[in-house]
């Protein structure tokens, strides 16, 4: 999948011009669509917020890649604007939300697109200054864009496919998580200062502030790869509060978290997947889902959140009449492809239509892939009610696909003991079920 | 056509110009056509490599290879469908490079991907994979000329060209190697790599002065109008502002300190200098904050604008930029009196700051911060985690994996009880998968209980499997092998299965147990009732429990409830639990009086270098939750754990610490003498030690009492044996100040007088005036 931008973006210290790729928007696919015009507030802090997510998808926070040349994605609800990004190995997911009351302009199209980050406005967002108005265009109109067009070249940048995974895997693993700890930047700064670099720890609420332990607790929040909150780090000045988020549970197993930073009618967000080593787009959490789900309840859902500023469930539920638990199903569903987020800081669900079969691509996912293939090669054998036999490749594995205590005697279920969703085999005799 | 036959000899017999001859002419038709053949040679050779190698594999062995690697890579060349297939080839390696005949069998092919082909091949990368590599001229040089470029059209192509030059050349002499070297040099800064272009300076002998040496040339061009001197000072800042590994960014640093930028070169690129304030690398903001105060002395900048400067500075952690912001707000003032409110509202952003140096100089500037006292938004005492669970195996297919994961503490334990639960639901398969991980000490035990008596006498154990000396068994052993014999027989039920990983059962549960054992008509197993009756808490020796255990019926409960009534510090009892302390391996599963479990731990503890996973971790994750007093043992492990070198380590010994502190008011008495005797150790980081009691301090009031007392007695002991010589001293003076203020402390520290009353107004001076002035009321 490559982007292909008509122009490229550009800034100076009085205006940002962000080049747009093509969008879905309500009238259909738009190859330059315009998001927004207007004045951003705070411009040296909207200028950082963008400059972060655009460098956490340049980063590779475990093996080195090569200089990465993927472009962040925007989405434009009517209300505010939500940048979004995965770093080069897939461990951390960076949101920058404008809300509304960071804007002052005109709301263009509604959709979800790339946007084209190049050097020299990484340069140009650097030296942008507090106190000076700055002018936003996301996309631009027809006119502007012709003119630019004659002194600017198109480029195409490839759009991996593991990133509509990750923000499945990233969405779901976020709709499960809650406020662990609220701190204020000055102790953040002191945290962040604090953390040494590598390793693995958990972080628990102490006093007035947050400390590392090596035990979990219901409060603890799991940090694996410190240097992975970077990109906090320029935005403490202009933040009012650190929040963490993270699954409540005590199990000592890794988890994903998530570091949010207040801001002036903006928030930073980085989840961080359980591990360094380990991408959204392989953790597998709802491949059961996307496996065997009923598309038809998500088609309802999504009628109801497209080209919204979002829903939280209750609102879901309440508004089609069906209990929480169906409207979650059909959300997960949706979440798999990419095409629904969850705001950890209210708690709501939101639309990102982004202009691919997000849904083939998520589809493709390899263990599903292999697990078709075993289906399709009658690999799968029923002992009884509870426990199947799988043939793939030399060996056979026994598998128990029971809902909330599946095994399977293969070597990744060994390794991640279910940790990072079923295994090939799982899933197979689930699709046999 | 290509023939296909002819084709397959000549790779075969590893004839690359007869390969080239065969490809001469061919139309990339013809080259598709060949991908078969080449799919099934590429095979063959991997079924070589993968089967036939066999483990006396030589660098000889590779001419026994059927399909010659080297003309397959050929092969490759001439057929690949893409230009990045063509780059592998061609990257020099051991087995492949751009030979005469591979030169011409990609320049005749004219492929419609060479310009991409030249793009990467002179592209300077080094990947995570294959290392450096190297750019393959003999072919880069044609491939230029066939597609009309010139090399400053290539990317990267500077990169490579400068690291080719003699270093003995200075600037006008390299001009005349290539007039054009000047614009390459600017490609070269615009890479992310200008260090490689050095690199080769440094490691060749006679370029020992080759340091800098780029950079001096570029000052030498830009002085005599070779190079746009404002060109390239703004493709510096834009580099340096876009970031990149350390070393590149240091050869950037070492062109602008050539390049001399005017204050009045630094005002037209001064936004880009103020971006360069929080860049990630210390040194390039240290460089621009230099260069930004050197331009306000030449021409005054506007007063916010150094405001804002001077705010970002101090938000850097490392004390060498925010102790410059602090100087330049410093010079403000004097220059602009009437900005005294505003600079003293900068300067309260350093009053954060880790280093107390810059707290101070800060301060000085702000006025002190607000003083700190116990205050009530701080608990009384940090709460009382729960204890981490020990997992015992949930089904057949958990008991299985334990034995291939990564050992944890407690493990064998865990195996011994999921063996109790889950051996009969395995499958004689499983069940000898399970057998056959007998390097595990307790798999091993298992395997010589199941064993019926004198069966082969051993002899298969000998001959097949290491196994664990008999000298080197323990009594987790011993309960193993009496777990499997039972096991012969039918269901296990073991009473001794942990609560947690404090090792304590549930007195609950061991009634439990006795009852369904007395239901089945069974009796317990001895050595499982011993250790049962070692792990229940004190608080279970109640003459209620005792009681309630001897209603049950059967002679095991009878013995318990009469140790029971023995009381818990029975000798019998005590002195198991100090034979059981001989054994370091499963301390986690064995309460103890914790102070009898450190203290056999010390002599081989290694908190210093404990990786946060061994037996020793989790003992002292136990420690808040066992029973017994806390002694010097405890306390010097703590002390220890604080300047541990992992991490991990280090926040265990904070849960222990922060654990004690819930239940015990009074830790720090005791903790002071323990700490006092290690400060002088080599081992000890004081750094550590003050990050660790600060994250004590925090955490409530009992913990800044304890930092108090624990510093109270280190100061005394240490400043006046020389504890102020040790790195990272006047940090812990200063902690110990604010820990005095918040609980309220008075009264004195030995040698705190001589070091205060020093002249001068150093770190350590400093903090020792503040700390007897709070002692002093």
């Amino acid at each position: 999948m490559t982007v292909t931008y008509a122009h490229t973006s550009s800034a100076d210290p009085s205006s940002v011009s962000l080049a747009t790729g093509a969008a879905l928007v309500p009238t259909g696919l738009v190859q330059s669509p315009h998001f927004f015009s207007g004045f951003v507030l705070d411009a040296e802090q909207c200028a950082r917020g963008v400059l972060a997510v655009a460098n956490v998808a340049a980063t590779s926070y475990y093996t080195r890649i090569e200089w990465s040349s993927l472009d962040p994605v925007v989405t434009s609800d009517g209300e505010g604007l939500r940048f979004e990004s995965f770093s080069g190995c897939g461990g951390v997911y960076a949101r920058f939300d404008l809300l509304p009351g960071a804007l002052d302009g005109e709301a263009g199209e509604l959709g979800t697109t790339n946007i084209d980050i190049n050097d020299p406005l990484r340069v140009a967002l650097s030296t942008i200054r507090s106190g000076e108005p700055l002018r936003l265009d996301v996309g631009t109109d027809e006119v502007v864009a012709e003119t630019r067009t004659e002194t600017h070249t198109e480029r195409k940048v490839p759009l991996p496919e593991r990133w509509i995974r990750g923000f499945g895997e990233a969405s779901v693993a976020a709709a499960g998580m809650q406020l662990l700890a609220e701190i204020d930047a000055r102790e953040a700064q002191r945290l962040l200062r604090s953390l040494s670099p590598g390793g693995s720890v958990w972080v628990v609420p102490s006093g007035r502030t947050l400390r590392t332990s090596a035990i979990p607790t219901p409060q603890a929040a799991y940090l694996h790869g410190t240097g992975r909150l970077r990109e906090l780090q320029p935005l403490l000045r202009f933040a009012s509060a650190l929040r963490v988020y993270g699954d409540a549970s005590t199990d000592a197993a890794p988890r994903a978290s998530a570091w949010e930073l207040v801001l002036r009618d903006a928030r930073l967000t980085l989840t961080l997947s359980p591990e360094v080593s380990r991408g959204f787009s392989g953790e597998g959490g709802v491949l059961f889902d996307l496996a065997t789900g009923d598309g038809a309840d998500a088609d309802a859902v999504l009628d109801q959140l497209a080209w919204t500023p979002g829903a939280d469930l209750a609102t879901l539920a309440f508004a089609l009449g069906w209990d929480e638990a169906r409207v979650g199903r059909a959300l997960t569903r949706l979440g798999t492809s990419g095409r629904v987020g969850y705001d950890t800081a209210d708690g709501r669900f939101f639309h990102r239509e982004l202009p691919y079969d997000a849904e083939k691509a998520a589809r493709r996912n390899p263990r599903l892939v292999g697990a078709e293939k075993l289906v399709a090669d009658g690999a799968v054998a029923w002992l009884d009610e509870a426990r199947a036999e799988v043939r793939s490749g030399d060996q056979t594995y026994l598998v128990r696909p029971v809902d909330g205590a599946s095994s399977c005697t293969c070597e990744w279920y060994l390794r991640y003991r279910g940790n990072r969703g079923p295994c090939k085999h799982l899933l197979a005799a689930k699709l046999t079920r | 056509m290509i023939d296909l036959e002819a084709l397959e000899r000549a790779v075969r017999k590893n004839d690359s110009v007869a390969i080239a001859a065969l490809f001469s002419g061919a139309t990339e038709a013809d080259r598709k056509a060949t991908r078969p053949l080449v799919r099934e040679l590429e095979a063959e050779e991997a079924r070589w490599w993968r089967n036939d190698t066999g483990v006396s594999w030589s660098v000889w062995s590779v001419h026994d290879n059927p399909v010659p690697i080297h003309a397959l890579d050929t092969l490759r060349l001439a057929t690949t469908p893409s230009a990045a297939g063509a780059a592998r080839v061609l990257r020099a390696n051991q087995w492949s490079g751009p030979t005469p005949e591979r030169v011409r069998v990609i320049v005749e092919r004219r492929a419609r991907w060479n310009p991409e082909l030249v793009d990467r091949l002179t592209t300077a990368t080094r990947d995570s994979t294959t290392g450096r590599s190297e750019t393959p001229w003999e072919v880069v040089a044609p491939l230029l000329e066939q597609l009309g470029l010139r090399h400053l059209d290539t990317p990267a192509y500077g990169l490579e060209f400068l690291r080719g030059q003699p270093v003995e050349l200075d600037g006008e002499a390299q001009l005349a190697v290539d007039p054009e070297l000047p614009q390459l040099l600017l490609r070269a800064i615009r890479s992310d790599r200008i260090d490689e272009a050095v690199r080769e300076d440094w490691q060749r002998p006679e370029g020992q002065r080759g340091k800098g040496r780029w950079a001096r040339i570029a000052a030498e061009w830009a002085a005599a109008g070779h190079l746009d001197r404002a060109e390239l000072h703004r493709t510096l800042m834009e580099r340096l502002i876009a970031g990149g590994v350390q070393p590149h960014l240091r050869e950037l640093l070492l062109y602008l300190d050539e390049l001399s930028p005017t204050p009045a070169e630094v005002r037209e690129l001064q936004r880009e200098y103020e971006a360069l304030i929080e860049a990630r690398f210390s040194a390039v903001a240290s460089h621009a904050i230099k260069a930004l105060r050197a331009a306000d002395a030449a021409e005054p900048l506007d007063t916010g604008t150094v405001l804002d400067i001077c705010e970002r500075a101090l938000t850097r952690t490392e004390a060498t930029t925010a102790t410059a912001a602090l100087g330049w707000l410093k010079t403000l003032l004097a220059r602009d009196p009437a900005a005294a409110d505003s600079v003293a509202r900068a300067a309260e952003v350093g009053l954060d700051h880790p280093k107390r140096s810059v707290q101070d100089a800060a301060a000085a500037l702000a006025g002190p911060a607000a003083p700190v006292t116990a205050s009530s938004a701080l608990p009384e005492r940090p709460p009382l985690p729960p204890c981490p669970p020990f997992d015992v195996p949930a089904s057949p297919e958990e008991f299985l994996h334990l034995t291939h994961l990564e050992y944890r503490s407690g493990d064998a334990e865990r195996l011994l009880h999921g063996f109790a639960r889950h051996w009969h639901a395995l499958s004689k398969a499983q069940q000898a998968e399970f057998l056959n991980q007998r390097h595990l000490g307790i798999v091993d035990a298992l395997a010589r209980g199941l064993r019926p008596k004198g069966f082969l006498s051993g002899l298969r154990d000998r001959i097949q499997h290491p196994v664990v000396p008999e000298n080197q068994r323990d009594s987790l052993d011993e309960r193993a092998v009496e777990a499997a014999r039972a096991a012969q027989c039918g269901p296990v039920t073991l009473l001794s299965a942990p609560l947690d990983i404090s090792g304590f059962v549930e007195p609950a549960a061991v009634l439990d147990g006795l009852r369904h054992l007395a239901r089945a008509g069974a009796a317990a197993l001895t050595l499982d009732l011993e250790a049962t009756y070692l792990r229940l808490p004190g608080s279970a020796f109640t003459p209620s429990f005792a009681k309630e255990v001897a209603a049950i019926p059967g002679p095991s409960a009878l013995w318990l409830a009469d140790m029971l009534a023995r009381g818990p510090h029975h000798p019998t009892r005590m002195a198991a639990l100090e034979a059981e302390s001989e054994w370091h391996s499963e301390l986690a599963v064995v309460p103890r009086q914790r102070e009898t479990i450190i203290g056999k731990l010390l002599p081989t503890l290694r908190p210093l270098w404990d990786d946060g996973t061994g037996p020793q971790f989790t003992a002292t994750l136990a420690l808040p939750y066992q029973e017994g007093p806390v002694g010097t043992s405890i306390h010097t492990l703590l002390a220890l754990d604080a300047t541990a070198e992992n991490a991990r380590t280090r926040a265990a010994g904070l849960d222990a610490t922060l654990g004690l502190l819930a239940t015990d008011d009074a830790l720090g008495t005791g903790a002071g003498p323990a700490w006092a005797a290690l400060w002088g150790k080599d081992h000890v980081k004081l750094g550590r030690w003050t990050a660790h009691l600060g994250d004590v301090g925090r955490s409530s009031i009992a913990g800044s009492r304890f930092v108090w007392e624990v510093l109270q007695a280190v100061l005394s002991a240490g400043l006046p044996a020389g504890l102020v010589k040790r790195s990272g001293v006047a940090d812990l003076v200063g902690l110990a100040s604010d820990a005095a203020r918040e609980i309220g402390a008075r009264g004195t520290v030995a040698g705190l007088d001589e070091i205060a009353d020093r002249p001068g107004k150093s770190r350590i001076v400093t903090e020792a005036r503040r700390l007897r002035d709070v002692l002093r009321g």
